[in-house]
C-alpha cells in the first residue's frame, strides 16, 4: 500500500487544478456555441419541404398561367422526411456529447471527493486513536488487538494524504480525452456531411432571392413605359423591401455557415489538447479557439433569434 | 459573374447556382426587350427546378453516410456516461468506507469489552 502511495504522488505530479477550471470553461464555452449552431441549423432542414411549397403558391398566385398539379406541388416531399431526421438527430446526437462533456468537467464531483475523503479521513483517525489508546493500554486484550490492527491502517493513512481534488480532476482529465479522441472522427464526418447538406440550403434560397427582384426590375419597366408614376414608385418601395430581404436571408446563412466552419476549427483544437502535453501553450491554444467559436456562434445566435421575433410580428 | 465563366450545362450545384444567378441579373438589364427578360426569368426557375430535384435527390441518398457515424459518437457518448457513474461510485465506495471505518471503531471497543481474545 506505501508504495502504492508514492505511485500515485508521482502521476499526480503533472496535473494542476487551475488548468483543469480553464479547461472546464472552455468545454462550457463549445457547449453553449454548439447548442446555438444547433438551433440555427435545423430549422433550416426542417423547413425544406415546406419553403418549395411557400414558393409554389407564390408562383400560383402571381401567375396566372401556372398549372395547378396537386399531387406533383403539394403532396410529395421531394426532401424524404426520414433523411431531414437523420440530420436532426446527429444535431442531437452532437449535443448530447457535449452536454456529457460539460457534465463531466464541470461537475462538483472534486467537492464532493474531497467531503468524502475528509470523513474517511476522520473515521480513519477515530480508529487510529482508539488503537494508539489500545497499544499503550495495560490490558492484554487491549494490546492484542492494537497489535493486529495498526499494520493496516497507517499505509491507508498515507494514501489518503495524496487524495486531494487532484485525483478526480486527473481522472476526469482522461476520461475527457478518451471521449474527445474516440468521438473525433465521427464529429469530423458529421460536420462535413452537415456543412454539405447546409450548402444545399444556401442553394434553395440563394436562388430564390433575385426572382422577385427581377420581376419587379420587368414591372417597373413597364410601369415607367405605360408612364404610370405612382405604379413606378410603388415598385420602387417593393424593390426596396425586397432587397433588404435578400441582404438579410443572405447574411443569416453566412452567418451559419462561419459558424459551422469555426465549430470545426474549435474541435480540431479541442482533440489536439487531448492529444497534448496539457502544457500552457496547448490549453492557451485551445481557448483561443473556443473563444472564437463561442463569439461568432453568440453573434449569429443573436441575430437569428432577432430576425424570428421580426418574422413573428410581421406573421401577427 | 463574366458570361464566360457561366457554364452552360451545369453539372454541380455551384454551377447551377452561377448559371440561374446569372440568368436572374441578365433578366435586370433594362436594355433587353422584356418579352426577353420574361424568357430569362421563366429559364431561371425552371433551372433551379431541376437543381432542387438532384439537389433533394442527393440528399436522400446520403442519408447512410450520417448513420455509422451517429454510431461512433454513441459510443463515445456510452463511454462518458460509464466515466461519470464510475467517478459518482468512487465517492459513494469512500462514504462506505467511511461508515465501516466508524463502526469498526465501535466493533474493537466492544470486542475489548465482550469477547475473550484467544
Amino acid at each position: 500500500m506505501q508504495r502504492l502511495a508514492l505511485m500515485l504522488a508521482v502521476a499526480l505530479g503533472g496535473c494542476g487544478t487551475a488548468d483543469f477550471d480553464e479547461y472546464k470553461g472552455v468545454i462550457s464555452r463549445f457547449q453553449t456555441a454548439t447548442t446555438q449552431t444547433s438551433a440555427m441549423t435545423v430549422g433550416y432542414f426542417d423547413d425544406l419541404n415546406d419553403f418549395e411549397r411557400r414558393l409554389t403558391f407564390a408562383g400560383l398566385r402571381s401567375d396566372s398561367g401556372m398549372q395547378l398539379n396537386i399531387p406533383q406541388q403539394f403532396l410529395r416531399d421531394p426532401f424524404d422526411p426520414r433523411a431531414i431526421e437523420l440530420r436532426k438527430q446527429a444535431f442531437q446526437v452532437i449535443l448530447i456529447y457535449t452536454d456529457l462533456l460539460a457534465q463531466l468537467a464541470g461537475s462538483d464531483a472534486p467537492e464532493r471527493w474531497q467531503a468524502s475523503t475528509q470523513n474517511l479521513k476522520d473515521s480513519a483517525d477515530g480508529l487510529l486513536s482508539t488503537i494508539d489508546k489500545f497499544a499503550g493500554s495495560d490490558d492484554p486484550k487491549e494490546k492484542s488487538v492494537a497489535k493486529e490492527a495498526a499494520g493496516l491502517l497507517e499505509p491507508l493513512r498515507i494514501l489518503l494524504s495524496f487524495a486531494g481534488t487532484e485525483l478526480i480532476n486527473l481522472k476526469r482529465t482522461k476520461a475527457l480525452d478518451r471521449a474527445v479522441k474516440t468521438a473525433s472522427p465521427a464529429i469530423e464526418a458529421l460536420s462535413a456531411a452537415l456543412k454539405r447538406d447546409m450548402g444545399t440550403v444556401f442553394a434553395q434560397r440563394a436562388t430564390i432571392v433575385l426572382d422577385p427582384i427581377a420581376m419587379l426590375g420587368v414591372a417597373y419597366s413597364k410601369a415607367q413605359d405605360a408612364g404610370n408614376e405612382s405604379q413606378r414608385l410603388r415598385i420602387l418601395d417593393d424593390l426596396e423591401t425586397a432587397l433588404a430581404d435578400r441582404q438579410t436571408q443572405l447574411a443569416e446563412l453566412r452567418r451559419i455557415e462561419t459558424a459551422l466552419d469555426t465549430f470545426d476549427r474549435a474541435h480540431g483544437a479541442l482533440v489536439a489538447y487531448a492529444e497534448s502535453d496539457k502544457s500552457p501553450q496547448s490549453l492557451s491554444e485551445l481557448i483561443g479557439e473556443v473563444e472564437r467559436y463561442a463569439m461568432v456562434a453568440q453573434s449569429a445566435y443573436d441575430a437569428f433569434v432577432e430576425a424570428r421575433k421580426k418574422e413573428e410580428k410581421a406573421e401577427s | 459573374m463574366p458570361e464566360s465563366l457561366v457554364p452552360l450545362n451545369p453539372v454541380t450545384r455551384d454551377e447551377y447556382v452561377a448559371a440561374i444567378q446569372d440568368l436572374q441579373i441578365r433578366s435586370m438589364n433594362p436594355n433587353t426587350p422584356v418579352p426577353q427578360r420574361l424568357a430569362l426569368i421563366n429559364r431561371a426557375q425552371e433551372m433551379r427546378t431541376q437543381m432542387m430535384e438532384i439537389e433533394a435527390a442527393r440528399f436522400n441518398e446520403n442519408s447512410s453516410e450520417y448513420q455509422g457515424a451517429i454510431e461512433t459518437l454513441n459510443k463515445a457518448i456510452r463511454g462518458l456516461r460509464k466515466d461519470i457513474k464510475e467517478i459518482d461510485d468512487a465517492i459513494r465506495i469512500l462514504d462506505s468506507v467511511s461508515i465501516a471505518f466508524a463502526a469498526g471503531d465501535r466493533l474493537l471497543t466492544a470486542a475489548v469489552e465482550h469477547f475473550p481474545i484467544p
